[in-house]
């Protein structure tokens, strides 16, 4: 950067004014040099100081500031935003929420009344509404309200509602993909374990369901057992351990299959398992993460109970590629050492192209919790929240000093685009 | 060897003179150039009051004479270097930052003005809110209540 230009008109100014009359009127050039020196935060303080800075921070050839942060809700209330390149707790105005899922700055969040909106993380005025729940259409399930926290969930059939599930909003989950460049989104939820999705579009004023049960023709993919949602591909992960892919592009709430037929489910190779059940776990995730290419992988991870003195481990599998092969008559996956250049972001089930510049560790995970986007089974378990990164290659976990004194009851990575 | 240490004169804005070696001189960019140009014993800088010369000459002569005994680039020198400067940058108070960016600007010293900008990068984050970054400047802020309210809402989540 030639932070020269400006000299002409600074030499001009200091022969006037020799003394140090104008820190906000510093030459576009030397103050954008500062405000590059400043942290994302700090720079997005200093802009506040004056509408000459103002200005410049505009100008400001700032790389897009995309290092990973970390939503965080306190035990005691509100929300505070983690910093881990300056360890540095922010606090947030976004209060009153519940997060389920994020895309770059745009939280899917639900409010005490259970409604849901999408949130810009550092303008909480920026904020969509979205369709209430009880919107849901085109299945056999109807929810219905029963007070802001609670919800019937009915099952129709041949005309007639059978009252189902009863859920509260703390089981809750959903997905939200937002395109930066023209705002369009895409909304996924469940209810706990149910077997049905909601979805919904920009533009939609209700939710679209997508059955998980028997309505589903290919029976290895029934269920959901977790759930990853890549730009409008939607990727589930079926009780039987296959992958169906959906395309939610089409108009109206259609869906499109695009699953990849397999004969064989994805199974852990049985001597793996077999290691991993040696203690009684706290904690397990059975879960798919999208890379930027290629078929989703799996991923196992673990937390035994104290006394195995084992931490906690991560497991990242890929399917066999004779998996396809007409031949094949058995098959295991296939563990994966490295995940090369790229990150993997638990939170989000995707991996993206790791940079040392933007502060993306690659070869890593980025981790906080299993449950994110599955209820747990086991009714009353506390979830394991546990915010690392862990490196493939080194096998370190690297935790963060200032979150070890709080105490959070949810944590959720993200990289604000 | 016409010049075992050829000596130039600098004289400020307000007459204080500076006798400094050549070396020293060739630090500014903007005096190599002055100096070969115009090869007068003595020059003098209008736009440079004393009290911030002197503080130039301070640090180039510093910054020269690490590099030449340095030349075996040992770390410690850059280490002592690096104190000294964060001594120099320390002891300085804020509206002698300014004049110090404005002369290094004018006189082109890239390392003393990345210096000095870093100095002033760590007050803004020294500051707890761009308030105190207004009072620690003496910067007036400008915006109108509309404005301001709408940078703010902006920024809302920044502030601890």
């Amino acid at each position: 950067m030639d932070i020269f230009t400006s000299k002409k008109c600074f030499r001009q100014q200091t022969m006037d004014a020799p003394s140090s009359a104008g820190w906000s009127e510093l030459p576009v050039d030397i103050l954008r040099y500062v405000l590059e020196l400043l942290s994302f935060f700090d720079f997005h303080r200093a802009k506040m100081v004056c509408l000459n800075w103002y200005l410049c921070s505009k100008q400001t050839l700032r790389p897009k500031f995309r290092s990973p942060l970390v939503m965080l809700c306190p035990e005691e209330g509100g929300c505070r935003l983690y910093n881990p390149e300056e360890d540095r707790v922010y606090k947030s105005d976004l209060s009153g929420y519940q997060f389920l899922g994020n895309s770059g700055k745009w939280f899917l969040v639900v409010d005490s009344k259970s409604d849901l909106y999408i949130v810009d993380v550092f303008s909480s005025h920026d904020r969509i509404l979205l369709p209430r729940l009880e919107t849901l259409k085109g299945g056999t399930h109807e929810i219905q309200r029963v007070g802001e926290n609670d919800f019937k969930e009915n099952l129709i059939k041949r005309g007639t509602a059978f009252a189902w599930g009863h859920h509260t909003r703390k089981d809750l989950r959903g997905l939200v993909w937002v395109d930066d460049k023209n705002g369009d989104y895409v909304v996924v939820w469940r209810v706990s374990t149910c077997h049905y999705l909601g979805f919904c579009k920009k533009g939609d004023a209700h939710y679209s369901e997508i059955t998980l049960g028997t309505d589903v023709v290919r029976r290895e993919l029934r269920g959901g057992d977790d759930m990853v949602l890549k730009g409008y591909n939607l990727y589930l992960l079926s009780s039987r351990r296959y992958i169906r892919h959906l395309d939610l592009s089409g108009q109206d709430g259609s869906v499109k299959d695009a699953s990849v037929y397999h004969k064989f489910p994805m199974s852990i190779p049985i001597a793996d398992e077999r290691a991993m059940n040696a203690y009684k776990p706290i904690s397990v995730g059975n879960n798919i993460v999208v890379p930027t290419s290629g078929e989703p992988l799996f991923l196992y991870t673990r937390v035994d109970e104290p006394t195995s003195g084992r931490p906690r481990f991560f497991r990242l599998y890929k399917r066999d590629a004779k998996d396809l092969d007409q031949g094949t008559l058995d098959t295991w996956l296939v563990e994966v050492d490295s995940l090369g250049d790229e990150a993997l972001f638990f939170d989000l089930g995707i991996t993206m192209p790791a940079d040392h510049t933007l502060g993306i560790e690659p070869n890593s995970i980025y981790f906080t919790r299993n449950d994110r986007r599955r209820c747990s089974y086991t009714k009353g378990s506390t979830p394991c929240i546990d915010v690392c990164v862990y490196n493939l290659a080194t096998k370190n976990f690297k935790r963060f000093t200032s979150l070890s004194n709080l105490k959070i009851n949810d944590a959720m990575w993200f990289l604000p685009s | 060897m016409e010049n075992e240490k050829k000596m130039i004169t600098l004289k400020s804005s307000d007459d204080v003179t500076f006798e400094v070696e050549e070396a020293v001189v060739l630090e500014s960019q903007f005096l190599s150039h002055l100096v070969q140009d115009c090869p007068a014993p003595e020059h003098k800088i209008k736009e440079v009051t004393g009290k911030i010369l002197s503080k130039v000459v301070e640090y180039c002569e510093k910054h020269v004479v690490v590099v030449v005994d340095g030349g075996d680039s040992s770390s410690s020198s850059g280490d002592d270097l690096k104190k000294w400067d964060d001594k120099f940058i320390k002891e300085m108070d804020l509206s002698t930052v300014y004049d110090l960016i404005a002369a290094a600007n004018y006189l082109n010293i890239q390392a003393l003005l990345d210096l000095m900008c870093q100095r002033v990068a760590d007050v803004i984050t020294a500051c707890k809110d761009h308030k105190e970054i207004r009072e620690t400047l003496g910067i007036v802020s400008d915006y109108t209540a509309e404005e301001e309210a709408e940078v703010l809402k902006e920024n809302e989540w920044a502030f601890d």
